[in-house]
């Protein structure tokens, strides 16, 4: 694999903004809401979490090129992917992998898999001659810990679904990415293999090089695999930087409210998290709010929090969308 | 105090094939308790809740055992009745039960308080008129918002329609709750005001609570005691805490020490393989594929529950007297 240019981000998200359109009552609302990131070409573990509807697997889909933003740019190493045709888009393709939750939906259930690991070799890797594909199929699902014995000639269903999502990573890698999107990689998995995969992608970080974007609800496995991680609330990045600062000493009320309701496995924790707390029931008008999306919830919402939609401010090298932490003339607002 | 004791056996056909997913499983639950049963994907605690609750359709059967319910003037057996009486004499006001997406369970073109009307008019015979006041003055005792028994269910949220289930179900102070993963498709903000609301009310009528859910961070932080379900078995249970702290089974122990916490890089191992196909089981303990204390006797010998510590059970050789 080419060596990392120093330098250039691996990935730049500038104003990302899609907009989706309510079909029953008509209205439209930002289901990601200009977001900027930036990912440094080095071998990054970033993780975007959100609960559901936070926007963080339409924010995939548009890093992916799969949706088109309204507004904005992604910027994968200094190119616009979604401006990318022909033989680009084919780097492109190479450069940047995916997996999905479902691994059973992810394969045709009549074709074996070893088709698609071979097609993939063929058509996009670019090897023609059999026996060297099957080499290196066999040196790629080694790293997931399978191998070519274990595959070949199975249908989906012969495999357990951590097997078959171990599959789908080593599709993933034949094609030597550099980036991999996973979203929501484990969450069909029971919780004493999840940790497999999660090993799974911490090797293939530290033996390839590969970066990764893990997309996730799951603030727990998010801690143990992850460098850096963007918290999202309706559609909007709210606290985005190193995870040990951000999990450990979050800074936007959202993410403080995350983190006490995560119900973890010790007992020791349960009359902190048998604390009352309150509940909204409005969710759609959250998303059209003109100022925070997360005033009407939060503790210390003021009056301009209802009105203007906070400002990035930088606190310790941590990103964070919050009116708490602005003070005047100091670190400014930026891109907007 | 209310027993449920149980030997249980369960029977799908297709194709002429018996899917062994509660095995004999004997269990207490004590009044004003929360007991959980823990366990992964296909390990038969959802089909352990049906039978409790005896909702026992083909492809379902029970092979043998009981279910017993203490209802305060002596102890019926569930399974000895048919589905008309369960329905008529048991269910709501002894045993209620809160299903999987309990959510979508609310018929989506009656409003509210008609869903809590049907309940009330069968239950105690109120009439119409009567029934809705009971229902609002209801509602809003659970802190709900009052005009919620006027919506339709579409009209709420997914996290509002789940405590309208769970208020349905706790209406007629039933002495037995079952609840089959409550929370599972909300989020955790939502799912910490559901299991609030959920243990406020066990905590009024001091009955007992049976919550089956997947997730080790749940009966963390909700249950008394939890019974830790591997292949259509009980292989431990005991206090909550000490089963946290001082997992005696194998498969208990890794499925803890496999969790992720935040705060904790350390690399953690995840168990290896996979359950077994409840078709065949494997003969002797079931996990012995799986674990890495295996001796022969495993392999042969199904290893009996044992009481280690006082009312910490737990069925592995590692621990049966010699």
């Amino acid at each position: 694999m080419a060596g990392h240019e120093a330098g250039k981000p691996l990935l730049e998200l500038r104003g990302v903004t899609k907009i989706f359109r309510y079909g029953m009552f008509g209205f439209r609302f930002r289901a990601v809401d200009d977001v900027n990131l930036v990912m440094e070409d080095r071998p990054l573990i970033l993780t975007i979490a959100g609960e559901s509807g936070s926007g963080k697997s339409t924010l995939a889909k548009i890093i992916l090129g799969i949706h088109k933003p309204e507004y904005g740019q992604v910027l994968y190493r200094g190119r616009d992917i979604h401006r990318l045709r022909g033989r680009e888009l084919l780097w492109f393709r190479k450069e940047v992998q995916a997996v999905f939750q479902d691994p059973f939906a992810s394969f045709n259930p009549l074709k074996r898999v070893y088709g698609y690991l071979y097609e993939t070799v063929k058509n996009i890797v670019g090897i023609s001659e059999r026996a060297k594909i099957d080499a290196y199929i066999d040196e790629v699902l080694r790293s997931v810990g399978l191998n070519l014995d274990k595959v070949k000639g199975k249908y989906p269903h012969e495999f357990s679904g951590g097997e078959l999502q171990r599959v789908a990573i080593a599709r993933a890698l034949l094609t030597r990415p550099r980036l991999i999107i996973a979203d929501e990689p484990v969450s069909m998995l029971d919780a004493s293999l999840r940790v497999n995969i999660l090993n799974v992608f911490k090797r293939i970080r530290e033996e390839m090089g590969t970066s990764f974007i893990y997309i996730t609800h799951d603030l727990a496995t998010a801690y143990y695999i992850s460098d850096l991680i963007a918290i999202m609330y309706r559609g909007s990045v709210i606290e985005y930087g190193p995870i040990e600062r951000v999990l450990t000493k979050p800074l936007h009320p959202y993410t403080q409210t995350l983190l006490e309701s995560i119900p973890e496995p010790d007992p020791r924790r349960r009359s902190e998290w048998l604390k009352p707390i309150k509940l909204s029931g409005i969710e759609e008008k959250e998303f059209v709010a003109k100022g925070c999306k997360f005033a009407p919830r939060c503790p210390y919402a003021t009056k301009r929090c209802f009105e203007e939609p906070p400002p990035e401010v930088v606190v310790n090298g941590v990103r964070v969308r919050c009116w708490l932490y602005y003070v005047k003339g100091s670190s400014p607002a930026e891109k907007r | 105090m209310d027993r449920v004791y149980g030997g249980y056996e369960v029977k799908t056909y297709e194709e002429q094939f018996y899917v062994d997913a509660v095995s004999g499983v004997t269990l207490e639950a004590y009044e004003n308790e929360v007991l959980g049963i823990a366990g992964e994907s296909g390990c038969g605690k959802s089909t352990l809740l049906k039978i409790i609750y005896g909702y026992v359709k083909p492809p379902l059967t029970v092979r043998s055992g009981r279910v017993l319910v203490d209802t305060g003037k002596g102890s019926i057996d569930v399974l000895s009745m048919d589905l008309e009486e369960r329905r008529s004499r048991i269910w709501w006001r002894y045993i209620s039960y809160i299903p999987q997406n309990a959510m979508n369970v609310l018929n989506p073109t009656s409003r509210i308080r008609d869903h809590f009307a049907e309940v009330l008019r069968l239950h105690q015979g109120l009439d119409r008129e009567e029934a809705y006041r009971v229902a609002a003055e209801y509602v809003t005792q659970l802190g709900l918002p009052r005009d919620v028994v006027n919506a339709f269910p579409h009209q709420l949220s997914g996290g509002m329609r789940q405590r309208v289930v769970i208020a349905l179900a706790l209406i007629m102070k039933p002495r037995v709750v079952l609840a089959d993963e409550p929370t599972t498709a909300l989020d955790v903000v939502v799912q910490r005001g559901i299991l609030q609301t959920l243990i406020e009310r066990q905590r009024e009528l001091r009955n007992t609570l049976i919550l089956v859910t997947h997730d080790m961070g749940v009966h963390a932080m909700l249950t008394d005691r939890i019974a830790i379900m591997y292949a259509g078995k009980i292989v431990e249970i005991g206090r909550t805490e000490e089963v946290f702290e001082k997992p005696l089974h194998p498969y208990t122990r890794m499925l803890i020490e496999s969790l992720p916490r935040l705060g904790d890089k350390r690399v953690r191992k995840g168990l290896a393989g996979q359950p077994p196909d409840l078709r065949s089981p494997p003969p002797g303990c079931r996990f012995h594929p799986r674990c890495p204390y295996t001796t022969d006797r495993c392999r042969r010998e199904e290893p009996p529950l044992v009481e280690v510590e006082k009312g910490h059970w737990v069925a592995c050789w590692l621990y049966a007297k010699k």
